[in-house]
């Protein structure tokens, strides 16, 4: 490692206990090397902001993390203990739940059937479940996540989620990790698409992610965004951790010399990996 | 329910949201009855004849495979896949069991079960080539659609096979309710659903903000539209009564409603044609989803060509086919079923069905010529289309 302030993210010191931890994760797509051994703290109750260029590996972290793709090497632990996930839904079953960039919603279903879908309440005769949607159940478990974030400006939740606005959608999809009791919610670029109002709303609803002692991690390209909500500001350059700050002691121009890596930055090893 | 949520959001564009008549997800079948309002209006004006129960009651059994293919169309278009052999595979059932019913020892049950099997098997087989050959249904399906034809020809020969002419399948399309018997069941189905509506509505009114002017004016509204399908059922009676086929049809249709809006399954239909990568991220089992859903509609449309041969008495070369197909589609179409996958109600589908076979009998009973038929026909599609895409634009900003 190099001599900036580069601290590895495992080493990283909280009071707040670590929901996940990532070691020394490798992946490399044909002879593109994007993780080339990134380690990685999440903690309960802590906002982690994971900035980075394009194709520094942010994306590939997430995956990993989230369990869309596997790494070719290092480990995934939660909890202490280490799991391997086979697709997204083993992540969503350990507690890690993604809010993708694309929302993952289904524009023609409502609220209440996007925040349960692929795990809808079904109906209970006795001790049978028979499958039938138990719909009152699932819309008051609903309005049970969307008051917990204290989201106040989704009337309906009936309607097709392709009636509301952009922030009320987000709000949907940060809502269905609180439904699911996540752990851990990975946020990518979660206000991209949202004017400025809407995009202070989803910074509110992070907040309070945290309030509930959730670990979060936000991907964003918005510095301004990322001091007003983080905790720890971890940045990526060629498929590492190149450097991981406290929000408190650190400011926009030391995070971006990082990204940059213009430094006294002596080019760590970027010639080791599987790249060449 | 309020239009604006909180000036926060109204600052960033609120979208509209439904109209305050709130008749369910029925509100988006209200272009296609207006459409079909207007269609009785000009055949009525047009031929003596339309409205004669007679006349009414034939077209209820015409409209039968029409309303079958659609179905099983709405199906797949709903999942965001398409099968165009749907009509092929029909006219293929239809000689297919005008056939097996050639063989004396051959019971009816026994052919008709083979039929649908037939039916199921073929897309079935089609949904692996779409699934796990990775290609579009559109082409897969558009193949299947010669080669079944080509099938049907072959194995029917030069002669038209008349042996469906056998009870009881023959009597699928020629059998008529006891019109006592119709009534009591749209009494008992209709009356019981709107009660347990009611009492649901009741029950959940504290969450559902629904007030209870609205509930008691909305399930008057249906109760009025019990009352008249009372008046319609009673009416058919000089025509010799509901047609017994229509009312399987009105079965097949109902069921696959409830499927599809209150089984788990049928929500993931709409999730994998609304977004797949979603539904996908969210773990729902698409290629499951799909393969069953392509064999139910093949099934289906191999019991719209039974139908078919039943109520002409024999199967030939022209049974099922492009048309049916083709019509099975613009009814699906004309019913709200967006071609994108995702959106649109069985419902609807078989409304629009019902109005294609509207226009195609008063336009008969006018005696004009044949190809006014189907510029009439194209007509009435676009037309229906127009409006609905009016109104839905209104609804939704997308």
């Amino acid at each position: 490692m190099s001599a900036t302030p580069v601290k590895d993210g495992s080493t990283s010191s909280s009071d707040h206990p670590v929901a996940l931890e990532v070691r020394a994760a490798r992946k490399s797509f044909g002879h593109v090397t994007a993780l080339q051994g990134a380690s990685l703290t999440l903690r309960r109750g802590e906002v982690t902001a994971l900035v980075g260029d394009n194709g520094a590996g942010k994306s590939t972290l997430v995956k990993v993390i989230s369990g869309v793709i596997q790494p070719d090497s290092g480990s995934i632990h939660v909890d202490g203990e280490e799991v391997t996930m086979r697709d997204p839904q083993a992540g969503r079953k350990k507690g890690i739940h993604t809010v993708f960039q694309d929302l993952a919603l289904v524009n023609p279903l409502s609220t209440t059937e996007n925040m349960f879908l692929g795990d809808e309440i079904r109906t209970k005769i006795g001790p049978v479940t028979i499958p039938w949607l138990n719909r009152r159940a699932m819309r008051r478990e609903t309005w049970r996540a969307l008051g917990d974030l204290r989201v106040t400006t989704l009337k309906d939740v009936n309607v097709p989620i392709e009636m509301l606005s952009g922030g009320q959608r987000q709000s949907v999809a940060i809502a269905r990790a609180v439904r699911e009791r996540a752990a851990v919610v990975l946020l990518d670029e979660p206000t991209a698409a949202l004017g400025v109002s809407q995009a202070e709303q989803v910074l509110e609803l992070i907040g309070r992610l945290r309030e509930q002692g959730t670990a979060v991690m936000v991907i964003s390209h918005n510095l301004r965004e990322v001091f007003a909500v983080a905790d720890r500001i971890v940045v990526m350059r060629l498929g590492r951790v190149a450097a991981n700050f406290s929000a408190n002691d650190t400011n926009e121009e030391e995070v971006v010399s990082a990204i940059v890596g213009s430094r006294r930055e002596p080019e760590p090893e970027a010639t080791e990996g599987g790249d060449q | 329910m309020s239009s604006t949520a909180t000036a926060e959001v109204s600052a960033e564009q609120p979208r509209r949201r439904l109209p305050q008549i709130n008749l369910g997800r029925a509100g988006e079948l209200l272009p296609l009855a207006v459409a079909l309002i207007a269609t009785v209006i000009v055949f009525r004006v047009g031929s003596e004849f339309f409205l004669t129960a007679r006349n009414l009651t034939n077209l209820l059994v015409q409209m039968a495979p029409l309303a079958l293919v659609a179905i099983a169309s709405t199906l797949v278009i709903v999942m965001g896949e398409i099968d165009l052999s749907l009509g092929s595979v029909a006219g293929l059932a239809g000689a297919f069991v005008a056939i097996e019913l050639g063989h004396p020892g051959m019971p009816w049950w026994g052919a008709l079960a083979l039929t649908l099997g037939l039916g199921l098997c073929i897309a079935l087989m089609q949904g692996i080539f779409v699934l796990f050959g990775k290609i579009q249904s559109f082409a897969v399906t558009l193949a299947g659609y010669f080669i079944w034809y080509g099938v049907q020809i072959g194995i029917l020969g030069s002669k038209a096979q008349e042996s469906v002419r056998r009870a009881p399948i023959a009597e699928l399309s020629s059998s008529r309710l006891s019109t006592s018997v119709a009534i009591g069941l749209v009494i008992i189905i209709g009356g019981g659903l709107l009660a347990i509506r009611y009492f649901v509505n009741v029950r959940d009114s504290h969450e559902a903000k629904m007030s209870h002017t609205r509930l008691l004016l909305t399930t008057g509204l249906w109760a009025v539209v019990i009352a008249l399908l009372v008046w319609f059922v009673s009416y058919l009676k000089d025509g010799g009564g509901v047609p017994l086929i229509f009312a399987i049809v009105m079965g097949i249709a109902a069921i696959v409603w409830v499927i599809l809006t209150r089984v788990p399954f049928g929500r993931h239909i709409y999730a994998v044609g609304g977004s797949e990568p979603a539904a996908r991220a969210m773990g729902i089992p698409i290629t499951r989803i799909k393969l069953i859903t392509f064999a139910v509609a093949g099934a289906l449309a191999a019991f719209a060509g039974v139908v078919s041969v039943s109520y002409t008495g024999g199967a030939t070369t022209s049974t099922g086919g492009g048309v049916l197909l083709l019509e099975g589609i613009g009814a699906t179409v004309v019913g709200g079923v967006s071609l994108l996958g995702g959106r649109g109600s069985v419902w609807g589908a078989f409304c629009g069905a019902l109005l294609l076979a509207a226009v195609q009998n008063g336009l008969a009973l006018l005696q004009l010529q044949f190809y006014v038929v189907y510029i009439a026909q194209g007509g009435v599609v676009l037309f229906a289309l127009l409006a609905d895409s009016a109104i839905r634009h209104r609804l939704v900003r997308q």
